[in-house]
């Protein structure tokens, strides 16, 4: 594996350990969890390729790929924010009850 | 205003794509990754280059649908959970593991709830699933002195293949601190009742 290979992947697992953390908030007496980011590294057998996932636990996730064979990396592949899941009404009417009260 | 912006998307929105996995197979250079519950059970794509100066680029070949086999956990929500529970809890349900077999014919995926479910990578289709939890997340809503985040049975379930030849096996680590071993062909459990792994550090 090269340097530059290994100095790349330093970075982003320390970005991962750096990222990873758990908030606690309390608001209106309510506890509200959030389990903040998680990132995933793989490097692809046979190739300089690196593979970077970031989940935001409750809102979205994304996925880049970065070719590390030359000496400037090179983001080759982009996802974008994936958002979805469920739609939550009573969370909705919920939230107006709490604002109007 | 008491709630800040952060917080009020948080509140309407159970966006859950979890805490993730990501599973590659390198005889058919394909990779998995970023499930979205109820909607997604993972996105598929294919690795490659092309010309001589091997330029790589990634394909998305398949947003592989969610599959009804997975547990539910708004199935039973009691109105003391709607009106105490609902706004600060996480009553969600996501793939925590999936992984490709080494000949990357088969998908395994695991849920929060224990759920594992076998599938077939080329078309996605449904082929086989275990509860290997009994417990589901939503039986402790009505207890209602904790978050029901903490209902979910594990947030850290993975499932790996064996990397042996002619192996059919499924690890499954799942409830916390029990691995089970699938036989995929058989579709049984090697081992009723699982192995007891050591708390803190497995």
């Amino acid at each position: 594996m090269s340097l530059n290979l290994q100095r790349t992947r330093n970075i982003l697992v320390s970005k991962e350990l750096n990222s990873q953390k758990v908030r606690l908030s309390l608001n209106l007496g309510l506890i509200v969890i959030d389990l903040g980011f998680w990132t995933h590294v793989r490097e692809i057998p046979n190739s300089k390729l690196l593979v970077s996932l970031n989940h935001y636990y409750n809102n979205s996730a994304n996925m880049e790929i970065f070719d590390l064979s030359q000496k400037v990396v090179k983001k080759i592949y982009s996802l974008g924010e994936v958002v979805g899941g469920k739609t939550d009404l009573f969370c909705l009417i919920k939230l107006f009850f709490i604002e109007s009260y | 205003m008491f709630l800040n912006h952060h917080i009020i998307l948080t509140f309407i929105w159970f966006q859950v794509t979890g805490h993730g996995d990501v599973t590659y197979n390198s005889r058919r250079n394909i990779l998995a990754a970023i499930p979205i519950e109820n909607k997604i059970s993972y996105h598929l794509w294919r690795i490659g280059s092309s010309g001589k100066e091997k330029n790589y680029g990634a394909t998305l070949l398949r947003r592989s649908k969610w599959f009804k086999q997975y547990r539910n956990n708004d199935g039973n929500l009691s109105i003391v959970s709607v009106i105490f529970y609902r706004s600060c809890s996480h009553l969600d349900n996501y793939i925590c593991g999936l992984d490709f077999d080494p000949a990357g014919e088969i998908t395994a995926t695991i849920d929060c709830n224990g759920v594992c479910i076998i599938s077939s990578v080329n078309t996605g289709r449904y082929t086989y699933h275990w509860k290997l939890s009994d417990l589901g997340g939503n039986e402790f809503i009505g207890s209602a002195t904790i978050p029901s985040y903490f209902c979910l049975l594990d947030a850290w379930d993975r499932c790996r293949w064996s990397t042996n030849t002619g192996e059919s096996f499924l690890y499954v680590k799942h409830n916390g601190t029990t691995l089970n071993i699938l036989d995929v062909e058989r579709k049984t459990l090697t081992k009723q009742g699982g192995i007891e792994l050591e708390q803190n550090g497995n």
